[in-house]
C-alpha cells in the first residue's frame, strides 16, 4: 500500500517536482473505477502520502524575532540545496531565546540558544 | 629278773602296761594324729599356695609399674610432640589468619575508600549540576531582557553565514 501510494503521489508532481492539483483531481477521478472499500482504503493511504509529501516540502522557520523575506529567502535557497522546499513558514518561538531553528522532512538546522543551552545542561 | 624284783617291778604288770601303751599309742595314732597331720598338711600346703600366690602378685605388680611406668613415659612423649605439632599448627594458624585479617583489612579500607571517592565524585557532580542548573536559569530568565533587537538580528545573520 505504501508503495501504491508514492507512486501516485510522484504521478501527482509535475515535471518540475511540485505538486500539481489537476493531476490529484484526474487519479482521485481514476481510483473512483475501483470498489468502494479498495478505493477508500487507497484514497486514505494517497492523501495521507500526499500530506506527507506537501509537508516534507515545507520550511518550518522557527525564531525570536520575525526574520524578514530576504533572510527567508536566502535560507530557503541554502536548505534547497540538501532538500526541495516549497514554501517557508516562520514561526515566532520566544522559547528559543536567540537564533534560529530549520525543520524541513528529517532535517534540523539548529543555532537557537534554547538548543546550546540544553546542550551545556546534559554535559553536566 | 632279781633287779626287777627288787625294784618290785613284776614282768606280766609291765608286759600288760607296754601291750595298753602300744594299744593306745595305736589308737591315737590312727584317730588323732592322722587327722591332724592331715590338717596340718593341708593348711601347710594352704600357707605355701598364699605365699606363692602373693609373690606371683608382688611380681605381676612390679610388671604392672613398670609398664604402667614405660606407658606413662612413652605417653608424655607422644604428648611432647603433639603438643609441639599442635603449637606449630597453631602459630601458623595465627599467623594465616593474622595475613588474611590483614588484606582483608585492607581490602575493606580501599573499598571504603572506593566508596568515598564515587560518594565524593557524585557529590560534586550533583553540586555541579545544581549550580550549572541554577546558572542557566538565571541565564534564561535574563536572557530576554539583556539579548536586543539588534542582538537577535546578529544571531540571525550569524546562522545564515554559519548556514552558508
Amino acid at each position: 500500500m505504501l508503495k501504491i501510494s508514492n507512486k501516485l503521489v510522484d504521478m501527482s508532481l509535475d515535471k518540475a517536482g511540485n505538486l500539481s492539483e489537476s493531476r490529484v483531481v484526474s487519479i482521485s477521478n481514476a481510483l473512483k473505477s475501483l470498489g468502494e472499500v479498495e478505493r477508500f482504503t487507497i484514497l486514505k493511504a494517497f492523501y495521507l502520502a500526499l500530506v506527507k509529501r506537501v509537508q516534507s516540502r515545507v520550511m518550518r522557520l522557527e525564531s525570536v524575532l520575525e526574520v524578514n523575506a530576504h533572510i527567508q529567502e536566502t535560507l530557503k535557497k541554502l536548505i534547497s540545496k540538501s532538500r526541495p522546499v516549497e514554501k517557508v513558514v516562520n514561526v515566532i518561538n520566544p522559547n528559543l531565546l536567540g537564533g534560529i531553528r530549520i525543520k524541513v522532512d528529517d532535517l534540523v538546522f539548529d543555532t537557537s540558544l534554547r538548543t546550546k543551552i540544553d546542550g551545556l545542561e546534559r554535559r553536566q | 629278773m632279781e633287779i626287777l624284783k627288787e625294784f618290785g617291778i613284776k614282768p606280766e604288770l609291765l608286759l600288760a602296761q607296754i601291750i595298753n601303751f602300744l594299744i593306745l599309742l595305736f589308737i591315737l595314732r590312727k584317730f588323732l594324729y592322722a587327722p591332724i597331720l592331715r590338717v596340718l598338711k593341708k593348711r601347710k600346703d594352704i600357707i605355701e599356695k598364699s605365699l606363692k600366690d602373693a609373690q606371683e602378685i608382688e611380681s605381676r605388680l612390679n610388671q604392672i609399674s613398670l609398664e604402667r611406668e614405660e606407658k606413662l613415659k612413652q605417653a608424655g612423649l607422644e604428648a611432647a610432640v603433639i603438643l609441639d605439632i599442635a603449637t606449630k599448627n597453631s602459630q601458623q594458624i595465627i599467623k594465616v589468619a593474622h595475613e588474611k585479617a590483614q588484606k582483608d583489612a585492607a581490602r575493606l579500607a580501599e573499598k571504603t575508600q572506593r566508596a568515598l571517592e564515587t560518594e565524593r565524585e557524585k557529590m560534586f557532580g550533583e553540586l555541579r549540576a545544581k549550580v550549572s542548573q541554577l546558572v542557566i536559569m538565571s541565564f534564561e530568565k535574563v536572557a530576554s531582557k539583556i539579548i536586543t533587537e539588534k542582538d537577535q538580528k546578529e544571531l540571525i545573520e550569524r546562522s545564515v553565514k554559519e548556514l552558508n
